[in-house]
């Protein structure tokens, strides 16, 4: 018996085919965000639960991401244009050395609050696969949206969100 | 795009096993693979090898995190100085994503030849020419998929080559592998000056590389290409071998004759090459490649380079490269008399060598500053140090010799390439 | 871990396998509209003895195609990356900061790169698997 002739290989490859592609969460689904106490700058400890009754757009960034830099002042505008909505803007920053990030926000101030997480515990909680990773939280406390990368033209897509979301 | 972030955030540490992509038939479809591997070599598969690719595959999530190639411009003036050859002239390369999906790129690339070789100084006259290259492709990305095509034009006086290229590009596992597939097809013009007729070469190229990311620090990656060529011109249409004749017009012992190729060549090459990030923000790298082709010839290549940035803005780079061959079946530096056999070369890049080549390069990045639509731009330059010493091509220049015991043929050459680089 | 290698019944083991993924892209489907079905996954008895009977015993297959080997090393990493498979990755995302740093590219500058391989090709027989891509921190 030979199982590797021609057909079985394409065989195997019509079955890799069928089992599926990337498994996408649809966008409506909702999970209570996983909570977490982090420190900001001044080393105060800040909690997701702190924002309850908000709706909670929570960004995971680092110093060294290209994308990321390059959304910081729009999530900033973002922030100052929906924040008497009964909304906000939590950047969770992701570098190892936070010193990296402090110097990226003298570069780039931004005016929502930021916490810093150096061991990436809270990345593993929310399983980011990307970076930067964008999730929204509604005003009950559950994701309802989440967004990998950033692209040109993604902070649209963030808009629809947030609008969607602090009209509940 | 939505992601599986939800999927994960409300189990937390206990994971369940995932959804993934079917890794209950992955996880024995590669069992097979390892199982096939081992009874190819006559043992059984080892436990342990079986229980790490299990484990590998449990654990199946979804990603997406293929990435276009950033928006940049480069304009590099390149100069090559060695064996009697000068070759000089730009290469411009520009390349702009339209949306979020496509990415188009464009490549203009000129060689100035000057040759005076010993090829040419011994067997003809010096001449000058003009190489002109222009390339175009398209990059689109789809989730973790990139798709390439592009297309390649090239023109001397007496050569044309077109080119295709496709090229399928997936991170996978986590986005810790990139696998990359490419397929080009080729097609020479070779003419000869004196005559209209035209042969034609015909050439395919079929590449592999896994690029793997090992640890935060390190990333490695293997390479396999094979490469087809056919057609009645192989070979230079003016080189000439010689063959030993008492009787020569030369009074040196020995006459030419025109070289004669088989038609058809097929290489294998195969490589691995690793970076290594070290802790004070530096880079090591190193990289081995294999080569051997159907006309005999077998080649490998050894580079190690460092990489180190200063202060943010200078980045200095030195590489050391050793290569070595040997050479093809039907290569002679002197044949015993004419005709002497079927195939006929002496080209010197068909003999027997090895090359060793220093590499230097200084780079200052500056930052947005005047122009604001540039994001960033850097300047370079680089230098390149090769020397080349052949084991068996003679230098027929020297005089007062005998037949074929002229003094062994090497020579030097000096690679400059001064560019910017823009990316906005 | 202790596995089993055994003959396989009959010749449609491939045929097999194509069910499995049917079946499994079908959990997928139900998994999608709702997340309470995790233990189905876990239990069934029928992906244990469909593992069990898809293994072959390898020993005597005809030994002199490395070719071939090849071919199927080249063909797992296709039908991997074309089911869209990604495994939990030991260097995460957001612990790239090394690797994403331009230094650690293979090919930094494409063009000098792509200049530098033209110089070694045109003065030596070598061509192929120059190399060049990969790296990069993963960001979208």
């Amino acid at each position: 018996m030979n199982p590797l002739h021609a057909k079985s290989l394409f065989g195997l490859l019509l079955a890799a085919l069928l089992a599926g592609g990337p498994l996408t969460a649809s966008a409506g689904d909702a999970k209570p965000a996983p909570a977490f106490t982090l420190p900001n700058q001044q080393q105060a400890q800040v909690s997701l639960a702190d924002f309850q009754g908000d709706v909670v757009m929570i960004n995971f960034w680092a110093s060294w991401c290209a994308p990321c830099r390059e959304e910081m002042p729009l999530l900033n505008g973002l922030y100052k244009k929906y924040k008497a909505l009964g909304f906000t803007l939590l950047g969770v920053n992701m570098d190892e050395n936070s010193n990296d990030a402090y110097a990226m926000l003298k570069e780039i101030p931004v005016s929502f609050p930021v916490v810093f997480e150096s061991h990436g515990r809270v990345g593993k909680l929310y399983g980011l696969v990307a970076m930067p990773s964008t999730v929204f939280v509604d005003r009950k406390g559950n994701i309802r949206f989440a967004h990998a990368g950033y692209a040109k033209g993604d902070e649209k897509e963030y808009e629809k969100y947030i609008k969607a979301l602090v009209r509940e | 795009m939505a992601v599986a972030v939800t999927e994960v955030c409300s189990h937390g540490k206990q994971r369940s096993l995932p959804v993934g992509c079917g890794s209950e038939f992955l996880s024995r479809f590669f069992a097979r693979v390892i199982a096939y591997a081992y009874s190819y070599r006559g043992r059984k598969p080892l436990p342990q090898l079986f229980c790490i690719a299990l484990l590998v595959l449990i654990g199946l999530r979804v990603a997406h995190a293929a990435v276009l190639p950033e928006d940049r411009a480069d304009a590099l003036y390149h100069s090559y100085d060695g064996g009697g050859v000068e070759i000089n002239g730009p290469s411009i390369l520009v390349r702009k994503s339209i949306g979020k999906k496509t990415s188009v790129s464009g490549n203009y690339y000129v060689d100035s030849i000057s040759s005076a070789s010993i090829d040419v100084v011994t067997t003809a006259s010096p001449y000058t020419e003009k190489r002109e290259e222009k390339s175009a492709s398209v990059d689109y990305l789809h989730e973790d998929t990139i798709l390439s095509a592009g297309y390649t034009l090239s023109d001397e006086n007496d050569f044309t080559a077109r080119s295709v290229h496709f090229n399928f590009s997936q991170q996978t596992f986590g986005d810790l592998t990139t696998v990359n597939m490419g397929y080009s097809r080729g097609w020479d013009e070779v003419g000869t000056l004196n005559s209209s007729e035209f042969d034609e070469t015909d050439r395919q190229q079929y590449r592999i590389s896994v690029s793997q990311i090992l640890s935060k620090n390190s990333v490695i990656n293997f390479g396999w290409e094979t490469v087809t060529d056919e057609g009645e011109k192989l070979n230079n249409p003016y080189r000439q071998v010689r063959y030993v004749n008492v009787d020569s017009e030369n009074g040196r012992g020995y006459s030419y004759q025109l070289e004669r190729y088989p038609q058809t060549r097929t290489s294998h090459a195969v490589s691995i090459q690793g970076k290594y990030f070290l802790a004070h923000r530096a880079a090591l790298h190193g990289e081995f490649r294999y080569f051997r082709d159907t006309w005999g010839i077998t080649a490998f290549n050894l580079e190690f380079g460092y990489t180190h940035p200063l202060d943010a803005r200078w980045v200095f780079d030195v590489s050391y490269r050793f290569y070595r061959q040997q050479q093809a079946d039907f290569y002679s530096d002197l044949y015993p008399f004419v005709d002497a056999q079927n195939y006929l070369a002496r080209d010197k890049e068909l003999s027997t060598f090895s090359d060793h080549s220093l590499g230097l390069g200084v780079a200052y990045e500056f930052t947005q500053g005047t122009w604001s639509w540039i994001k960033k731009g850097t300047l370079n330059l680089k230098y390149n140090y090769i020397l080349f010493s052949y084991d068996n091509f003679r230098d027929l220049r020297a005089e007062g010799y005998a037949v074929g015991a002229e003094p062994l043929y090497s020579f030097n050459a000096h690679v400059v390439q001064i560019f910017a680089s823009i990316w906005y | 871990m202790k596995t089993q290698f055994r003959h396989h019944r009959g010749s449609g083991s491939f045929r097999d396998l194509i069910r499995l993924s049917q079946r499994i892209r079908r959990r997928i489907a139900v998994g999608n509209r709702s997340h309470s079905d995790r233990n189905i996954r876990r239990g069934s008895g029928s992906f244990r003895d469909d593992r069990r009977a898809n293994i072959h015993s390898l020993d005597n297959r005809d030994k002199k195609s490395l070719p071939r080997l090849v071919a199927l090393a080249a063909l797992t990493l296709l039908t991997a990356a074309l089911a869209g498979c990604a495994v939990e990755p030991w260097v995460k995302p957001y612990e790239r900061a090394n690797l994403a740093d331009p230094i650690m590219s293979f090919e930094r500058e494409p063009v000098s790169g792509g200049y530098l391989n033209h110089v070694y090709q045109a003065r030596e027989s070598g061509r192929g698997a120059e190399g060049g891509q990969g790296g990069g921190c993963g960001c979208n």
